[in-house]
């Protein structure tokens, strides 16, 4: 927690998430542009006119690049949450629950103008579940049909081409579930616009804590306080202690 | 700094246009996507394998070709006026059972000069180990419908040397006759492979043992221009019909050095406006 500006703002992403993220990010718009270019009519690839063989030849070794980093990544972000605190920490507060229904209903009915308050919602919320755990099915589906598809000439030809309609089918998915859902939510949504800057800095303010993650805020302050006390309570014995004649 | 019209900071406007143009961009491309998949229809990538090359000489790292679906886009429009020519080989080469009739696709620079060659020349003839025994074995031209050797030339009514539709293959002498002799005589073994190859598993037929066997007569290198252009070819021009004048000029031929002396080749476009006047509709080059 750390205050600048004027506003305090609190740790949403360490220096390591972010990375995972930096390197997640690029790979996808590396993969989308690369990918999609495939599905380019005839009259886009003219526009290259004597170049297009280059073109189309670093579109597929970039596409592989950035392939092998996201699929890295996404190793070791398994790594990551099975072997280290914070990883672990992660994982558990974004495991569904039962109560995510309820934020859902209460949440909805709070946009449509059935309740007054939007409720106080825990440090990842049931959209952001969603959109994680979506990662991992999405992840799944693309990097092992485009493994087979890399190495095409050891599979079946049936193989190849269920690949390659789950590979495309999960990677529109995948484009349109980034623009329509997490871009807005993380740059055109009102309370972030023109950015959630937790990507960058990894911090979060406090307006925007309290609006979007209330239980967590609420929790965060009093492990704050409880710290806080435990705090000077150790100072105040350690003093004690100091003072103390027979030591 | 501020504009100067509705007091909005300059920053703030320039941020707005960023974003707003992003926008644009993602709902370009999130329109496009309902195209290609409601409107156009994908394209379906299609996974043709890759091709081993042994076009060794002039490519550094032509161990294997670039992925089918590049070479797909960039050769589809070009060859299917070529696929209706090489359509009338009756016995062609087993070869194209499984790589088709442009199997040279990894080197840019001479691959159309190597597809062309297909048309008059069998895979076995650059791609197979010659013969030991010279006497034997040797080249001839195969007439394309019946496949009997074709060993003289034949005056046509015009007077002229007339129009023959064969290939040069190699050949076996049996009893003063020239006998084809195909690169590899299990064709029903290849088109069982490749019929389990599309279905849900491997079936019966392992893949490494199958590529090996069906790939044994091949040898590592394949056979370079001067391997026929050349005094010392492997083809003797004459006994294949070729008037002397003639096979001088085919042995001659430096094709070689011309692939490896220039970087760049010159031939006139042919997708172009100006190019496209030059070509026939398909239908008229296949009558």
């Amino acid at each position: 927690m750390s205050s600048h500006n004027g506003t305090r703002q609190f740790v949403r992403l360490t220096l390591n998430q972010r990375i995972q993220h930096a390197i997640m990010f690029i790979s996808t718009i590396l993969l989308t542009i690369t990918g999609f270019m495939l599905q380019a009519d005839q009259g886009f690839i003219d526009l290259f006119g004597s170049y297009a063989e280059d073109v189309f030849e670093m579109r597929s070794l970039i596409h592989r690049i950035a392939g092998v980093a996201i699929s890295a990544v996404c190793a070791y972000h398994l790594y990551y949450i099975f072997t280290t605190e914070e990883g672990k920490s992660w994982a558990v507060d974004m495991i569904p629950r039962g109560r995510d229904g309820t934020d859902l209903v209460q949440n909805m009915k709070f946009m449509m103008g059935l309740r007054k308050d939007r409720p106080k919602l825990a440090r990842f919320f049931y959209m952001e579940k969603v959109e994680y755990w979506s990662v991992y099915i999405g992840m799944f589906l693309v990097i092992s049909t485009g493994v087979i598809m890399w190495t095409e000439w050891i599979w079946p030809v049936f193989f190849l081409d269920v690949s390659g309609a789950f590979h495309l089918g999960e990677a529109t998915l995948a484009a349109a579930a980034i623009i329509v859902g997490h871009l807005f939510s993380v740059h055109y949504s009102p309370h972030v616009y023109p950015m959630n800057r937790a990507f960058i800095d990894g911090m979060i303010g406090e307006d925007l804590m309290k609006d979007e993650h209330g239980e967590w805020y609420e929790e965060v302050l009093e492990k704050e306080k409880a710290h806080t006390e435990n705090s000077d309570r150790r100072h105040f014995s350690s003093d004690r202690r100091m003072s103390s004649p027979d030591e | 700094m501020l504009n100067a019209i509705k007091q909005i900071p300059l920053t703030k406007l320039l941020v707005d246009t960023l974003m707003f143009m992003i926008f644009m961009i993602l709902l370009s491309f999130t329109i496009w996507l309902f195209y290609i998949f409601y409107v156009r229809g994908p394209i379906t990538v299609q996974a043709r394998g890759y091709v081993t090359s042994t076009e060794t000489r002039h490519v550094k790292d032509a161990k294997k070709s670039k992925p089918a679906q590049v070479k797909k886009y960039q050769l589809e429009h070009f060859h299917n006026l070529d696929d209706a020519v090489i359509g009338g080989i009756q016995y062609k080469s087993d070869c194209v059972l499984c790589h088709g009739s442009f199997a040279h696709v990894t080197n840019v620079k001479v691959r159309a000069f190597m597809n062309a060659h297909s048309w008059f020349i069998q895979c076995e003839v650059c791609h197979a180990e010659p013969k030991t025994d010279e006497k034997t074995f040797m080249y001839s031209f195969f007439d394309n419908e019946t496949n009997e050797p074709v060993t003289e030339l034949k005056k046509s009514s015009a007077g002229g040397l007339g129009t023959y539709t064969a290939r040069i293959a190699v050949a076996k002498k049996e009893n003063d006759t020239l006998v084809h002799q195909g690169v590899y005589s299990g064709k029903d073994f290849i088109e069982k492979y490749l019929k389990q190859k599309v279905s849900i598993n491997f079936g019966e037929i392992d893949q490494g043992p199958a590529m090996q066997e069906v790939h044994s007569i091949l040898s590592e290198d394949a056979l370079e221009c001067d391997g026929c252009h050349s005094e010392e070819g492997r083809i003797d021009f004459q006994q294949i019909t070729y008037s002397e004048e003639a096979a001088d000029h085919l042995k001659s031929l430096d094709v070689g050095s011309m692939v490896t002396t220039y970087e760049e080749f010159h031939f006139p476009s042919l997708r172009n406006d100006e190019g496209l006047k030059y070509r026939r509709p398909l239908e008229e080059a296949m009558d």
